[in-house]
């Protein structure tokens, strides 16, 4: 304890010096928030982060920054840490800047949310249980250990898609097919049919789940015929699922969280 | 007592086994390809071909290879070095920056060297280190905190440490230097850092600077008017792969990198000399003799760093001094390397940036494909149509042969702030590799193994892999191939044909050269994958 308390009030010390700049790698709050600061951040982003984020934190390829909360914590030194060690296991690198241009770069992620009431969906998200489990989705798609395993896993989703993306990949599940949710049908020389969802491939061999659940890894060089069909097994439900059924539905998925984020006080 | 005997009789015994073979002398290097058994500098021999003369190995009998050792560096980051071979010795860099010598009988250890680094570096593309020199009875290795070390080569001892670049502004050596007569040439890495590139010649003996060739033209240096402003105190021209040499024209040839920022040219108008150049050095004294822009004013990080290859061979009706170069701009170069004149060039992959190449071989540049700030789409893509990973040519099947990768990244301009030490880039484009996002079909993209023929610029053959490759190629007398992929496996080609003979999933991104050599005669192909090093050689 004694330690950690001296740690603070080190930190306050050098947060509340002058020469901050200097020592802007070993402070706990953000000593760089002024509206130049975060024009300065703004011009980084776009450069380094917009790509996967969105030019305006609204997400795509990585997770929305607009709702005020960070999976990998909220306070300004684990921004901090998360934007320049980059995320393990995922594909946010690390991006080396100096101090005061990450703590730049945390003030205009911060400005993404601030004043900005978290993205909230019209739902509900009970009701869009029912939604869910009318429309057969456990069929294809798992949720904590129940349901399907030929579409994605959804028991994170909430935590990795924006509201926007979600309700796109129902209506128009084209519109964003991920590798690993990749088709593949074969033939082998003897002759069997072989087809599921490919979870990984390369130059000799292919392997992937089918509706029974095996796995399945299958030798290139032992195909007659071998197709990777790049298009969504899902059925588009644009007319089929609408109004609040819709919003309950996106609800549910939304609310579906292995653990929750951390918001900026935490 | 008897623990203390034990101990004097197996430093006894470890001093004859350990006894190394001669010095490695310049005169040796320059005849490296008379002792193939060896490999006595980062490409092989000075000329860089990347072939063997070794032929225990061949097409009829490579399907009898088997594993013959393992080397796991205490390291989870990937391997990028190739090793020297001295005498049944085998130096290795683990990552990043310690220096292991092994039996290369046995992969049992002589010494180990640990390098501690000196603060926090800033590395644009992990903690790598490509390889060795050796000089004498010294090894020497330059390392990403910006020191050259001096290593005994029989006991690892430090014979001195020296600092040739301030790592705080983004300086890192990671390329083996070259050692070529009584100096070791090198230079420094940092080109996303918006350092000002060079090439240093050092003494061996204490690592004292000979001579120096900016890589960036300061005032009053010819090319420094490519350079508008002051962008040229901030311009790149990194240099982070070891050159070549040709004795009898004196000169050492090396590839430079990107100008920085790499996405934004607005900043940096003009040809932006030298970088993505190659330059022709006069091995004593640094003088610029010629060099060959392949991208002037690059806009899409076309680093030119990949290694010149040195071939002496018939060209229309006469022999000739020819450098071939297959570079990451996505065009295949035929040079002569005397004068630096342009021969042939043609595209090995597709190629949207431009429409070709004029008389000169400068190339005839499309302005849409200039980065934007809503992005473009241009073909190569960001990691190129090759990389750094080494090119092979057989003089047997007069083939160049080069990992090829066709794909597109979507090329975003933004703004460059520069401040030292930190990345100056201007932007990181999207789609750095295929396969990694949902994306257009020609997104995907794929790599492969293909041949070219210096003579037409014409493909050959290629063999194509579902990913992609980052592993350099070794061409041997056996008229084989060795290689490997991404996707972790160890591949072996029939170097006429392109069959596959072998392919072997070693688990781990093979992304360094693969290399042979002999150990007690019999030849072994040694490549690493991931973060271990595995040799192979024939059943008994």
């Amino acid at each position: 304890m004694r330690f950690r308390f001296s740690l603070l009030v080190l930190a306050a010390a050098v947060a509340a010096l002058p020469c901050a700049a200097q020592h802007a790698d070993d402070v706990e709050s953000n000593p760089f928030t002024s509206s130049s600061d975060v024009e300065a951040g703004g011009r980084m982003y776009r450069s380094h982060c917009a790509v996967c984020h969105g030019i305006e934190g609204e997400g795509g390829r990585g997770v929305p920054l607009t709702t005020g909360m960070f999976r990998h914590g909220g306070t300004d030194r684990d921004l901090y840490t998360t934007i320049s060690v980059g995320i393990p296991g995922t594909e946010m690198p690390g991006i080396f800047f100096n101090g005061r241009q990450m703590w730049q770069l945390v003030s205009f992620v911060r400005s993404l949310s601030e004043g900005r009431a978290a993205e909230q969906s019209k739902g509900d998200p009970q009701q869009g249980s029912g939604v869910y489990a009318a429309n057969g989705c456990n069929g294809c798609h798992r949720i904590r250990g129940e349901g399907g395993r030929m579409g994605p896993d959804l028991s994170d989703v909430g935590a990795r898609r924006s509201l926007g993306h979600l309700q796109t990949a129902i209506l128009k599940p084209n519109e964003a097919v991920y590798p690993q949710h990749w088709m593949v049908r074969a033939k082998t020389d003897a002759g069997k049919q072989v087809a599921g969802m490919r979870m990984n491939e390369d130059t000799f061999s292919v392997q992937l789940i089918d509706a029974s659940g095996s796995l399945v890894s299958l030798r290139k060089a032992d195909l007659a015929e071998f197709e990777v069909d790049r298009s969504s097994a899902m059925p588009a439900y644009e007319g089929k699922i609408q109004g609040s059924d819709l919003d309950n539905l996106v609800a549910y998925l939304a609310s579906q969280r292995l653990r929750e984020a951390s918001d900026a006080t935490e | 007592m008897r623990r203390n005997s034990i101990l004097v009789l197996a430093a006894c015994v470890a001093a004859v086994a350990t006894q190394l073979g001669a010095e490695v002398t310049y005169e040796r290097i320059l005849r490296a390809a008379e002792e193939p058994g060896n490999w006595l500098t980062y490409n092989g021999t000075y000329q860089s071909q990347h072939h063997s003369p070794l032929g225990q190995i061949h097409r009829e009998n490579v399907s009898d290879l088997e594993l013959k050792w393992v080397f796991q560096a205490r390291s989870l980051e990937k391997y990028e070095m190739t090793p020297l071979v001295v005498d049944d010795v085998i130096y290795v860099v683990q990552m990043p920056n310690d220096v292991v010598a092994l039996d290369a009988m046995t992969g049992r250890k002589y010494w180990e060297y640990t390098h501690v680094l000196d603060g926090k570096v800033n590395v644009c593309c992990g903690r790598v280190n490509r390889g060795l020199a050796i000089h004498g009875d010294t090894l020497y290795m330059g390392t990403i905190d910006g020191k050259l070390v001096a290593l005994d080569a029989k006991t690892g001892g430090v014979a001195f440490t020296k600092q040739i670049v301030d790592p705080t502004g983004g300086y890192s050596l990671t390329h083996a230097p070259l050692a070529l007569k009584d100096k070791l040439i090198l230079g420094s890495a940092g080109g996303e850092y918006g350092i000002r590139g060079f090439i240093v010649a050092l003494d061996p003996r204490n690592g004292d600077e000979i001579w120096r060739f900016n890589t960036i033209p300061g005032p009053g240096e010819p090319g420094h008017e490519t350079w508008s402003g002051d962008s040229w105190k901030r311009g790149g021209g990194s240099i982070w792969l070891t050159g070549s040499y040709d004795p009898d024209l004196n000169l050492t040839y090396w590839g430079v990198g990107n100008p920085a920022p790499d996405w934004n040219g607005d900043v940096r108008l003009g040809d932006n000399l030298y970088t993505d150049s190659v330059v022709a050095l006069d091995a004593d004294t640094g003088e610029l003799k010629w060099y060959f822009q392949f991208t002037p004013h690059d806009e899409w990080d076309w680093d030119s760093v990949q290694v010149p290859v040195l071939v002496d061979r018939e060209w229309e009706g006469r022999q000739r001094k020819l450098m071939l170069w297959a570079n990451r701009n996505g065009f295949f170069y035929v040079l002569d390397r005397e004068t630096g004149e342009f021969l042939r060039g043609k595209n090995f992959v597709k190629v949207t940036w431009a429409t070709g190449l004029d008389e000169n071989g400068r190339p005839i540049k499309v302005p849409e494909a200039s980065p934007t700030r809503e992005g473009v789409r241009v073909w190569p893509a960001v990691q190129g149509a090759t990389n750094w990973y080494n090119p092979a040519y057989s003089a047997k099947t007069g083939l160049f042969y080069v990992s090829s990768w066709e794909y597109s990244s979507i090329y975003h301009k933004g703004d460059p702030t520069y401040t030292r030490g930190n990345r100056y880039v201007g932007s990181l484009p999207q789609g750095v590799w295929p396969n990694t996002m949902k994306d257009s079909e020609e997104q995907q993209g794929h790599g492969a193994i293909r041949a070219l023929s210096p003579t037409t610029g014409d493909m050959e053959w290629e063999f194509r892999m579902t990913g992609i490759g980052e592993s350099g190629i070794l061409s041997t007398a056996g008229d084989v191939l060795v290689t490997g992929s991404r996707e972790g496996y160890f591949l072996v080609l029939d170097s006429f044909t392109g069959e596959n003979l072998v392919s072997l999933n070693l688990g781990g991104i093979v992304a360094s050269s693969p290399t042979t050599f002999t150990a007690q005669g019999q030849q072994r192909i040694a490549v690493s994958s991931g973060n271990s090093f595995f040799v192979f050689g024939l059943r008994e």
